[in-house]
Parts: C-alpha cells; structure tokens; sequence
C-alpha cells in the first residue's frame, strides 16, 4: 500500500458518485454543469489538502534540482558529472522547462538558459578536474603540508588544462598560455595555488562529504547575507500585524472550520429548541407537556451527570481535533474482530482511510496488536 | 410485510470525515449556500458517496497493512469501536513503516444491523 495508489481510488470514487448523480441532478432540473463544476470543486478541495497526489493535479513542478543551488562555481561540476556528454541535451530540457515554467525562476541565476551554452566549456572542464581537486583535497586532509609534494609530482595541484577548450568569446592569449601550465609550474606557485583551490574547495568539500549540515550551511549563509537584524525586526512587525489581522478573522468565525462552526451551530440550535419547547408547552396542553417540561428545565440547569453532558464530549472532541491538525491523525474503518485478553488488545480491520503526516493510505484489511 | 421492497441497504457516514468526504461536503455546501442546488440533491449524493466508499475500499483495495501501538483510550459505544492508540507503528505491504505519537482509530462494525 502507497500513498500514490490512494489517487487513483479516490479519482474512481470521484467518478462513481459523479455518475450516479447524474440522475438525480436531471431529476431535480439542475443542468449538467453544475455537477461537472462541483466534481471540479471537490477534485480541487481534496488537491488542497495534500493527502495524496491524485490524477487531476496539475503535475507537480520538477523536483528542486536546485536545493542545494550551487552557490559557488566550483560546485557546479557537481551536478553536470553525469553523462556530460549530454549536457547541451540537459541545457535545452531546462532551458524548456524555464520558458514553460516560471517557477524554476531561482535557477537563472547560475543556469541561465541563455548563458549556459557559452558556459558549458567551462563547466566540462571543471567537471574533468573535479575529481582531481577532491584526491588533492584528500591528500592534504590526510597528510597535511607532507602531501604537497606528491601531489605537484602526480600533477593533482593543478588540472592539466591542456586538452581543455575555453568558449569561444574568451580572450585567445588565455587559451595560447593555459597548455601545459600546470606541469611547467614552480613548486611554490603550485602550492599557493593550490591552497587557493583548498580554501575554495573547503566549503563544497563539506558540502558534498558530510550531507546533513548541508542546510545549515546554506542557512548560515543566507543569513549572513541579510542586510542588518533591524531590517528583519521591522519585517517580524510586518509578518505580526498580519498574524494578528488574520487571527482577529478567524475570531469573527469566517475562516473557521466546518466542524466547529458546526459545533456553534448546535449550540444555537439547542438554545433555540429550548426555547421553542418552552413556548410549545404554553401552547399546547396535556399530560405529556406538563411533565416534559419541567424536564427539559431540569435538563438544561440541574443535572450534572457524566453521562449526558454532551459539552464535555464536544470539548474533548475539538481538543482531540486540534491536535489532529488540518487533516487529523485518523483511522476510519470497520471492524471484523476486537478481542481482548487482560491488557493485550487484537482487531482486525477492513476497509479503511488511514490519515497520517498530513497524507492517506487506504487499505481492505488491517491487524493490529496494543496493549492499554 | 413481504409485499414491501426490501429496506434499502444502509451503508455508513463515517468516510465523510475523510479528507475525500469533507472536501465533497465543503463543495456540496459551498453550491447550496448559494443557492445552486438543493440540499436535498446533496444528501442525496452524499449517501452515494457513503456507498461508492464502502464499495471501492472493500472490492478495489488489496492493500494490507498491521499495527502495533500502546493503547491509550478504548471506547465501545452503539456498536462503534474507538481507539486512541500512542506511539503506534504501521507495517505497510511494502514494507514501508510509518510512525505516529498518537491516532484515534474509529471503527464500525463490519456486519451492519440486520445481517447475520
């Protein structure tokens, strides 16, 4: 059971219930588009929810490759190292996809589709050298300054430029000095040099070994790269005042959920029961009025119990949904089986709606096991 | 009494707590505040609903799945089983596992009143 298979139910419930309608949508003279347009309405509703990915989601945007957006150049070569062969295939893909799909915005800054094919030259040869810059990396992690001469012999320092072809709107004297450089070098360029390509590759270094504070670096830096704290207090004001706006709202009931607005209903309801039964027993006579009456009254001021005091259980139920959260930690079902022995419980269960994490997960049969 | 049609079978509301049930609820609500349908026409489909539900999850459904939790709240009231369960694990078919701090499972009973 997956969570993608509960699209594709919920789109054959969608479509069952729709068909059965149909009838009863004639027979009231409702036109067929109404019931197209509430099919649509209900589709949207359940898309809003996010429970599950469904047929009639608009498809979801590409998969943020660019997460971990290289923010520095020696990290692009990460993501073009598959196949670079295919890279002007990739170019033109994304290329694409950015001229059908706006919201891939943020990857213009590096992968600018129009300057990516100038570029790619620059990224092959990075690409090539990347591993280079790694094993010299490496090096110098494990065997400190004692490295550097191994890896000038082993021409790691620098990457051999030879074979490399810049872009064509490079200054030609680059590409006349670049061949061989890196072999020709004094000892002590190479080492400067190198410890230039360290101190470059520090940072990608960590993001590409240790995974998990990829965030956090990314992070740090973007906060860094915020203007000053008062500039982010004046927009934590901003963010308040608009907190408080939609908090004072959602006091005057408009946003509120179904479920407790209908919970208010019922308060009303009962409230005006009250008084209805109240005006009815001045109206009508009989024994029956007489003694309801004085029930009702008693029902409503004097008994206490547990056992019919349905606002506790109201209680209870909002407090249970407010920690469900939007969608609610639920299992509907039916069951076949519920056996206790002492304190350990067995059941067996069909046909259910699991809602967990914010998604659904349908299933025929389900065992469970827990002990109270 | 035989002269009469059979009762028409009753099937339960319970999954229109659903997400796939509130989101038709909220639709169906929106149309009659409006005054683009009749409420009748709604509870009408939304007994569909509770039908095509208990069809399409028992007949098109093969997922299984087991649990193991600590129970926390047991309730068994008109023939309706609720449980709060804490810490609880899923096994799902495909091995995968979920995990939740605390689930309330609602569970009707399978034979309805009426059936042996």
């Amino acid at each position: 059971m997956s969570n993608t298979a509960v699209g594709a139910i919920y789109a054959q419930i969608i479509d069952k219930v729709m068909q059965l309608s149909q009838n009863d949508f004639e027979e009231a003279g409702v036109d067929q588009q109404t019931l197209h347009e509430i099919k649509q309405r209900w589709q949207e509703n359940i898309t809003r929810l996010h429970v599950a990915q469904c047929p009639w989601d608009p498809l979801p945007p590409p998969q943020p490759q660019m997460t971990s957006t290289p923010t520095v150049p020696s990290n692009v070569p990460a993501k073009s190292e598959p196949g670079m062969n295919s890279m002007p295939i990739m170019q033109t893909m994304q290329q694409s996809r950015m001229n059908t799909e706006p919201r891939i915005k943020e990857e213009a800054k590096y992968e600018n589709g129009a300057q990516l094919p100038q570029m790619s030259g620059y990224r092959q040869q990075f690409a090539a050298t990347e591993a280079q810059q790694r094993a010299t990396t490496l090096l110098q992690q494990q065997f400190g300054n004692q490295a550097n001469a191994s890896i000038h012999n082993t021409g790691l320092a620098q990457p051999p430029r030879a074979g490399l072809q810049f872009p064509q709107h490079r200054p030609q004297h680059q590409q006349i000095q670049l061949p061989g450089q890196g072999q020709q070098r004094p000892p002590q360029q190479s080492y400067a040099s190198q410890q230039q390509q360290q101190q470059q590759q520090q940072k990608p270094g960590a993001n590409q070994t240790d995974g998990a504070g990829d965030d956090d670096t990314q992070w740090a830096a973007v906060m860094a790269a915020r203007p000053s704290n008062d500039a982010r207090i004046s927009a934590d004001n901003i963010l308040r005042a608009q907190l408080d706006a939609s908090v004072a709202v959602i006091d005057s009931g408009l946003m509120q959920p179904r479920s407790e607005l209908r919970k208010k209903r019922k308060t009303v309801h009962r409230q005006m029961a009250t008084l209805q039964i109240s005006a009815g027993a001045a109206q009508t006579d009989g024994p029956d009025d007489e003694f309801k009456a004085p029930v009702d009254q008693d029902d409503e001021d004097a008994i206490n119990s547990d056992l019919d005091d349905t606002d506790e259980d109201e209680l209870n139920d909002s407090r249970e949904d407010a920690e469900d959260g939007p969608v609610g930690e639920t299992v509907l079902c039916v069951y076949d089986k519920v056996q206790r022995v002492k304190n350990k419980w067995k059941c067996v269960l069909k046909d259910g709606i699991l809602t967990t994490g914010n998604k659904e997960y349908v299933f025929h049969k389900a065992q469970g096991e827990f002990e109270w | 009494m035989s002269g009469q049609p059979p009762p028409q079978q009753h099937f339960y509301e319970l999954y229109r707590r659903s997400s796939i049930g509130s989101a038709l609820t909220d639709a169906l609500d929106l149309y009659i505040t409006e005054d683009r349908i009749d409420p009748q026409i709604a509870i009408k489909m939304l007994q569909h609903f509770d039908r095509i539900v208990s069809e399409v999850l028992n007949e098109r459904v093969k997922a299984r799945m087991s649990f193991k939790g600590h129970l926390d709240t047991y309730r068994f009231c008109d023939e309706v089983w609720t449980f709060i369960i804490k810490d609880i694990n899923f096994k799902l078919d495909n091995n995968n596992m979920l995990h939740s701090d605390r689930i309330k499972i609602v569970a009707m009973n399978s034979k309805k009143p009426g059936e042996t």
